[in-house]
């Protein structure tokens, strides 16, 4: 399959799952009707569940599903390992922490998006730690070393906020937040992360010459007019503004970055560059399919996003690894 | 015409210095052999000369963009690296493409003839052999088309037809006009195939000059504690390493 052949596929593959994904819920209405619902200017109840539950839903799936594709990619191919992640550099665990702390402390409840806020400024917190460690001088081996680091102290000091939790209802919504969910999502949500999610798909779509020249090593990248700090500097900030804004409205959805990429790199020739828009793609796919499924397999049960995805993810990922292993 | 000029080039490695106050310059249609016993400091040497790595002393190419030097040099590591499964004429089209050239660009075609990869273009680079793979590594560099090429062992790993295969393109490519400097431990190859010779010992140059002139029995003692049995052939001169000697 050419390359062009393979973007058209999974262009019309996200519009399907997208279109699938709105007519799923659990008003007991047909999908002609939700979706003339959706143009019809009525104001009626359906026209309100189409416009302010399940559009924002959809449009939040493909966001996060691009943003933890891209990344994905872009991470593989700049520490050249098929086993990197976007969680790698700490950026979702300290974005965790943010909302752990404000659900602990109250503040979630003072307004309406104060959760996701946060959950960006622990972000924001992560990715500034990651540069002060990782920075200009770093190589790939530092930033691997320096997300492990981050991870275990964010993941730490979020298992002591509930260790030490008074209240056990706060408790469960932080247990319940952290397992990652796109239920009663709004508009809100949407235009609170499109914009830091924008800035860093475009980021990321600048890594692309980087890391093609990156399949031969760090040395021969930067004797290929590579400018390795500046690559890792977008690198870094692509991926945080992406997984940061994500897990601030979404909560921690794992594998969609490590098994998308792994999927579609034989389909691009194993050329990195390619790799980033493929993935993209197939990362809102992913996520629109497990967000589509969470609602059809117990829909009474709010099943969340990123149990689904890691019960599904796992064992693909399993039978990866079983098919490498028989390879080599 | 200097392609590479490095003056008072050190290297340190905590206190040890690497590398002590090398100066050498490398002019247009040189093929450079850098011989030296291990640890010599040739790696060094080339990498700090790209500013790949910090040097005091003033290197040519260090001062450059990255960009700038892309256009200046070529590099080839020793250690053959290719992470992802690109078909062998992407991966030597990424020369190409590192001087902001199409992948379809003609050096990339002559690249791929000089190393005879024409039958694997359409293979995936890492499923070749070891041996394969450094000929397709040097066809990548061979297709950056810069004046200096740089090249760390290149012939390590290659069978004895290839080793001379590459020693010819590169001997090719001085007599068009570029220069190359490659290091060797093969010190046959460097004789017959180079135009000059730097030897390297102890963070210092110990000899640069014509093969002739520099592969002498005193420097083989001196700098590599062997004798090397010598003779002179139709195709150049031949070394054998016969026996260490006590420095």
């Amino acid at each position: 399959m050419s390359y062009r052949h393979l973007i058209a596929a999974l262009t019309m593959l996200v519009v399907a799952l997208f279109a699938l994904s709105l007519v799923t819920g659990v008003a007991r209405v047909g999908p002609g009707e939700s979706l003339a619902a959706l143009f019809r200017d009525d104001g009626g109840p359906l026209t309100m569940v189409m416009r302010e539950i399940r559009l924002p839903r959809a449009i939040l799936a493909v966001m996060i599903g691009v943003s933890l594709g891209l990344s994905g990619a872009a991470m593989q191919g700049f520490l050249r390992n098929p086993l990197a992640e976007p969680g790698l550099i700490g950026v979702s665990s300290s974005a965790a922490l943010g909302a752990v702390l404000a659900l602990q402390t109250g503040f979630a409840a003072s307004f309406a998006l104060a959760l996701p806020v946060a959950a960006l400024v622990g972000a924001l917190v992560g990715v500034g730690a990651i540069l002060f460690l990782a920075g200009p001088g770093g190589g790939a081996f530092t930033l691997i070393l320096a997300g492990i680091a981050l991870s275990a102290l964010t993941g730490a000091l979020t298992s002591l906020v509930l260790n030490l939790s008074p209240n056990p209802f706060a408790a469960n919504e932080i247990v319940f937040w952290m397992m990652g969910s796109l239920a009663d999502r709004s508009f809100d949500h949407v235009l609170m992360a499109l914009p830091i999610m924008a800035l860093g798909w475009l980021a990321l779509a600048r890594t692309g010459r980087g890391l093609e020249a990156l399949t031969l090593g760090e040395d021969a990248a930067a004797s290929m007019g590579v400018d390795l700090a500046r690559l890792r500097l977008i690198l870094l900030g692509g991926v945080a503004a992406s997984v940061g804004a994500a897990t601030a409205v979404a909560g921690a959805i794992g594998f969609v970055g490590l098994v998308v990429p792994h999927l579609l790199r034989p389909l691009v020739g194993g050329r990195p560059s390619r790799l980033l828009l493929a993935s993209a793609l197939g990362g809102a796919a992913l996520v629109l399919a497990a967000d589509i499924a969470v609602r059809m397999v117990l829909p009474g049960r709010d099943l969340k996003l990123g149990v689904l995805m890691a019960l599904v993810g796992a064992p693909v990922f399993l039978n990866l690894i079983w098919r490498m292993r028989g390879q080599s | 015409m200097t392609l590479l000029r490095l003056d008072n080039l050190t290297v340190r490695r905590g206190p040890c210095a690497v590398l002590s106050h090398v100066s050498l310059t490398v002019g247009a249609g040189e093929c450079v052999g850098l011989i030296g016993p291990n640890g010599a400091g040739k790696t060094t040497l080339m990498r700090a000369a790209l500013g790949l790595m910090p040097a005091e002393g003033t290197a040519s190419l260090a001062g450059l963009t990255a960009a700038a030097r892309a256009a200046q040099a070529a590099w080839l590591p020793q250690s053959p690296q290719i992470a992802w499964p690109v078909s062998v004429r992407h991966l030597v089209s990424l020369g190409a493409m590192a001087r902001g050239r199409p992948a379809d660009h003609p050096t990339v075609q002559r690249a791929l003839d000089r190393m005879a990869l024409g039958p694997f273009a359409g293979r995936t680079a890492n499923g070749l052999s070891g041996g394969e793979q450094a000929r397709v590594l040097i066809a990548r560099a061979l297709a950056q088309d810069t004046p200096l090429l740089m090249a760390d062992e290149p012939t390590a790993g290659l069978d004895p037809a290839q080793q001379i295969r590459t020693m010819r393109v590169f001997r090719d490519l001085a007599a068009e006009g570029h220069s190359v400097v490659v290091s060797l431990h093969d010190l046959g190859l460097a004789a017959r195939h180079c135009t000059r010779i730097i030897v390297l010992h102890a963070g210092g140059v110990a000899a640069d000059g014509p093969p002739d002139a520099v592969l002498t029995d005193a420097l083989m003692a001196r700098v590599f504690g062997i004798t090397a049995y010598r003779a002179e052939t139709a195709a150049g001169a031949v070394f054998f390493p016969m026996d260490t000697v006590a420095p």
